[in-house]
């Protein structure tokens, strides 16, 4: 069986124009991105420093489970309750919710959608710059997605 | 001549990604979509479309053409 590599190259060689489609599963791994999405929403944050790691104990938050976590992010939303974003051993970023009651704790996950989908306007518009792209085109459509058409001659 | 390369990108509400490219050329879809991945997650599917078979198929029957004429 062909790696996808080496259909990458068969097609390279072979110069044809291609076209395909499909998805991307967001995961929150950059630090950096993730405070800039919050400066972006301006909420309200404050990020465990790496010196002070082992003695800090304001940065622990009692999660929707009911346990008790040590937070790398610490997110206060429009309600005044707190997100927590921990990191993994594989590097990604856990999100943890505070709140207990169902009604709150959607508002909660509307929060972190809205986290998540500044996170990866950013990134993915920094990507295609970076690759040379421009963006012709940009909307928010009703059910809140954002449409990008970007565009680029070679 | 320059060629026009196109991607469409729809982000939801939840922040992942669809995304359907039109005539990239070469690596394509696949290398783009993971240089697009790279610093937003994981690529979930990759199909090329129908316009990539039908450029496939146009260039391969030009080439079997060419053998049955030239053998």
């Amino acid at each position: 069986m062909r790696s996808e590599k080496r259909k990458d190259e068969e097609d390279e060689l072979r110069g044809v124009p291609v076209s395909g489609c499909g998805g991307i599963g967001l995961t929150i791994m950059s630090l950096a991105r993730l405070t800039q999405a919050l400066e972006d929403l301006k909420f309200q944050y404050r990020v465990l420093e790496e010196m002070n790691q082992a003695a800090e104990t304001t940065f622990e938050m009692k999660t929707s489970e009911g346990t008790v976590e040590r937070m790398n992010v610490i997110v206060r939303d429009p309600e005044g309750l707190e997100i927590g974003f921990q990191r993994q051993k594989n590097g990604q970023f856990r999100v943890f919710t505070s709140a207990t009651a169902p009604a709150i704790r959607r508002q909660q996950e509307s929060v972190i959608n809205r986290i998540r989908q500044k996170y990866t306007y950013n990134t993915v518009k920094q990507q295609l710059a970076a690759r040379g792209y421009s963006v012709v085109e940009e909307k928010e459509m009703g059910d809140r997605t954002i449409q990008l058409v970007a565009r680029r001659w070679r | 001549m320059a060629e026009k390369e196109e991607i469409e990108l729809l982000i939801s509400p939840e922040g992942d990604i669809k995304f359907h490219m039109k005539g990239i050329k070469g690596p394509g879809c696949a290398k783009t979509a993971r240089e697009l991945a790279a610093d937003v997650g994981e690529i979930t599917e990759m199909t090329p479309t129908s316009e990539y078979y039908q450029n496939s198929v146009v260039k391969s029957s030009v080439q079997s053409t060419g053998r049955k004429e030239n053998p």
